[in-house]
């Protein structure tokens, strides 16, 4: 046992998102825009993966169409690809393995902060004991453990979007995938969630994919940063980025840090 | 954790202030209540005593005031006239809710639905109710139960155009987090539609008590021979002129106390809701 286990046993990267010419058209005919074209994305399971782009590029869309809440006019995805045979998104939403947070945080103001978190869980039917144990670890792993019979309208902002990833979490998804979470949060707030959502990750262990318009945000959490072209949205390029972790929130002035938001930046811009 | 540090703290109890004027509000409230009340009545025994008005106008409010105790004291009041009225407003409001919730969430939901049936529920609303009330007589009867369909129509609409408005009010963002969570539809409907729409429909149901009041009101005028409407017309015909007041004064009352019950059940059916939480802490 104690002995390492011989390379050739280690298992292949399993991908978690593989996508081949996905494309979307909104309309038809003369009045038919182009959002999104060619997207070949392969994303492995673990992995931190940002994806980043002009305004209007159609980034949203992708990750929705990935989620299922749109459908992709060409191409294909598969989710989990084990054994060469993806699953489709509509059944990995029924068994429970992606999830999805959105810009708003879109809290059920009836609820307690602890039932929002055990919603998800209230629709799969898992057990009332079992729920309450899960949301209070969740909370905890969240850094709202004092906050569980507060209702919605007693956080702040940055509060409910932890809450909206807590529930996102609930039920344990193998893809997380998240809409500008942090979109209307001041600056300050911004970068101390964007290290928090890094310990959340590295703690449950699941894959991340992340749209942004941030540039230091989607440098600062992701394995790779996808950079979209503008519309209709094609990939420009992927940029990996290397850099240990945990990472500090002191490494948004690090230079190699600032560097690589360089070179992102010119991509965006040089479009 | 040094997690929660940059953020505030949340509002547990509305701030001191607050709890204060709100405490300032109800005793102002209790003190300019009675205040007007009473000058009202003295506005009106000082026109009766100058004027020399034939009591048969306007009685004296000490008339009024010992024929309203005498009524409150007569059991067959309460037997005969209140508990039927009260029978036709709240069977009639039952009803109204009922049909309404449920056509509003079906007509809400589907612009189909909506087509179909929408020209048939305004015609129900913009034909004079009360000249249905001698058709609802011929076909149900003089006894309470035409009362009860005049008071389930008037009821009905404010509740049905409430539901329907509170159904497509949910954000879409929150119908799609339920899809994404792996909601079925009728999860959907029971854990995000119906609570959400909730308040809509309480809202109008504190508009919807009201009407179903009048309408029971309205059919005890045109027809049979309990009710509170019935007994108002009776003293009339008598010229029982105080008691007619007297009458007056309990409908208004008994107005007042549904309104003021289906009011506390929205409050607390809906605790969470920003108009409650206002009410709360400013009122």
């Amino acid at each position: 046992m104690s002995a390492p286990a011989p390379l050739t046993e280690t298992p292949a990267p399993a991908p978690a998102v593989r996508t081949r010419g996905l494309g979307k058209t909104f309309g038809a005919g003369d009045r038919a825009v182009a959002a999104l074209r060619d997207i070949d994305l392969d994303i492995t399971r673990g992995e931190f993966v940002t994806i980043l782009g002009p305004s209007g590029c159609g980034k949203t869309t992708l990750l929705r169409i990935l989620a299922g809440l749109a459908d992709a006019t060409a191409g294909e995805v598969s989710l989990f690809d084990d054994a060469g045979a993806g699953t489709g998104v509509g059944q990995a939403t029924a068994d429970g393995r992606i999830s999805f947070v959105f810009q708003e945080p879109n809290l059920m103001p009836w609820r307690t902060v602890r039932r929002n978190v055990e919603l998800p869980l209230e629709v799969r039917k898992v057990p009332a004991a079992q729920r309450r144990a899960r949301a209070t670890d969740l909370l905890d792993m969240v850094g709202l453990g004092q906050f569980h019979d507060a209702y919605p309208r007693e956080l702040s902002g940055g509060m409910k979007q932890r809450v909206a990833i807590a529930r996102a979490l609930s039920y344990r998804p193998e893809l997380l995938m998240m809409d500008e979470p942090f979109g209307a949060l001041d600056a300050q707030t911004r970068d101390h969630m964007n290290a928090e959502l890094q310990r959340i990750w590295m703690e449950s262990g699941t894959t991340a994919l992340l749209v942004t318009h941030h540039i230091p945000e989607a440098v600062f959490l992701a394995d790779r940063v996808v950079v979209l072209t503008g519309r209709p949205g094609g990939i420009r390029e992927i940029v990996d980025v290397d850099l240990p972790r945990p990472r500090p929130l002191s490494l948004l002035e690090d230079p190699d840090f600032v560097s690589r938001v360089a070179r992102v930046r010119t991509l965006l811009g040089d479009r | 954790m040094s997690t929660a540090t940059a953020e505030p703290t949340r509002l547990d109890d509305p701030p001191a202030p607050r709890r204060k004027a709100r405490r300032k509000g109800i005793r102002l409230q209790l003190v300019t209540t009675p205040l007007i009340v009473l000058a009202v009545v003295g506005l009106w025994k000082l026109y009766v005593e100058l004027s020399g008005i034939s009591p048969f106008v306007l009685p004296a409010p000490e008339d009024v005031a010992v024929a309203f105790v005498e009524q409150i004291t007569t059991p067959a009041v309460w037997t005969e006239h209140i508990w039927t009225t009260f029978y036709e407003t709240i069977a009639g409001f039952t009803i109204g809710i009922a049909v309404g919730t449920v056509l509003g969430f079906l007509m809400g939901r589907s612009p189909t639905l909506n087509r179909i049936l929408g020209p048939f529920v305004i015609t129900t609303q913009v034909v004079p109710k009360v000249a249905l009330v001698p058709l609802f007589i011929l076909w149900f009867g003089f006894g309470p139960s035409s009362k009860v369909m005049v008071a389930a129509m008037l009821s009905f609409f404010p509740i049905l155009t409430n539901t329907a408005f509170g159904v497509r009010s949910v954000p879409a963002g929150m119908r799609e987090m339920m899809r994404t969570v792996g909601a079925s539809r009728w999860e959907s409907f029971r854990k995000l539609d119906f609570p959400y729409t909730l308040a809509h429909i309480l809202t109008a149901a504190e508009m919807a008590i009201i009407l179903a009041t009048i309408g029971a009101f309205v059919g005890e005028f045109l027809g049979g021979d309990k009710g509170l409407g019935r007994y108002a017309v009776n003293l009339q015909n008598n010229l029982q002129v105080p008691q007619l007041y007297g009458a007056i004064v309990i409908m208004a009352l008994y107005g007042f106390a549904l309104y003021a019950s289906v009011s506390l059940v929205k409050r607390l059916l809906i605790p969470w809701h920003d108009s409650v939480v206002i009410q709360r802490e400013a009122a």
